[in-house]
């Protein structure tokens, strides 16, 4: 237990507090995408300063792969959004219309 | 020597705090999607970047089980989301706009002559024939989402 990781944390649980606020409110898609987006973010640093204050390293490692997945998951997203449905080709910027 | 580092650290995790909250006050205050787009990328990149990079200093006096591997990691999920968060949010963008969504100018509708022709930014055509008539109107998202763009300027 350190002070700095208790400010920390508590400084990243009001930012996720205000995220979740603007993905139940915004009112398009795009916004809730943006706030859930940031929230991931959020808790990627939120598990590397758990596994400093609890001084366990192997935390580092959820850290990373949550890193990897939020970006995944951002894209897979849009592209629901985009075409409402998983298995369609890649955008076609000529054709499409 | 540890002092040092004792402080490096508190002046990075108090910085990256502070953006952090100043990112998530503007998502909720700034007046719409494009602006708000800035206050998320702020806390992507400079918040989440200072608090790794005051972590990473932390993991030069942490007592035991803690070396260069650490370090090592803390940097990969740095370089990660350097690298993903702007990508992630030009394509948030970009899928707005080809949505149909506008940014709010002061007053005055969004120009669309300047997305024809030889003026518009994204190479291969106009971005509003993007619009796709069929999921438009199922999320709430694109008011403006006028529908002389949707059959004309495709073939152009």
């Amino acid at each position: 237990m350190d002070l700095k990781y208790i400010v920390l944390m508590i400084a990243i649980g009001v930012t996720m507090v205000l995220a979740l606020v603007r993905a139940l409110l915004g009112p398009t898609v795009f916004d809730r995408i943006l706030a859930v987006n940031m929230f991931s973010t959020k808790t990627v640093v939120l598990i590397a300063a758990l596994g400093f204050m609890t001084d366990r390293p192997d935390f580092l490692d959820l850290a990373l792969l949550y890193a990897l997945v939020n970006f995944m998951g951002t894209v897979a997203v849009l592209k629901f959004v985009r075409y409402g449905s998983f298995d369609q080709a890649t955008a076609n910027w000529e054709n499409e219309g | 020597m540890e002092y040092v580092i004792e402080i490096l650290t508190w002046l990075c995790l108090l910085t990256g705090g502070f953006f952090c909250m100043v990112g998530g006050l503007g998502l909720i205050r700034l007046p719409d999607f494009y602006s708000r787009t800035h206050a998320g990328g702020i806390t992507d990149t400079l918040g989440a970047g200072m608090i790794i990079v005051g972590l990473m200093f932390q993991t030069f006096v942490q007592p035991h089980g803690w070396h260069w591997m650490a370090f090592v990691k803390l940097w990969g999920i740095l370089a990660f989301l350097f690298f993903t968060s702007p990508t992630g949010g030009h394509a948030l963008v970009r899928a707005a706009f080809s949505h149909g969504l506008r940014p709010q100018l002061s007053g005055e509708a969004f120009d669309e002559s300047l997305m024809e022709g030889e003026n518009c930014p994204v190479p291969g055509g106009s971005l509003s024939t993007l619009g796709d008539a069929g999921t438009a109107d199922d999320h709430g998202a694109g008011a403006d989402h006028d529908a002389d763009d949707e059959g004309g300027a495709t073939s152009a």
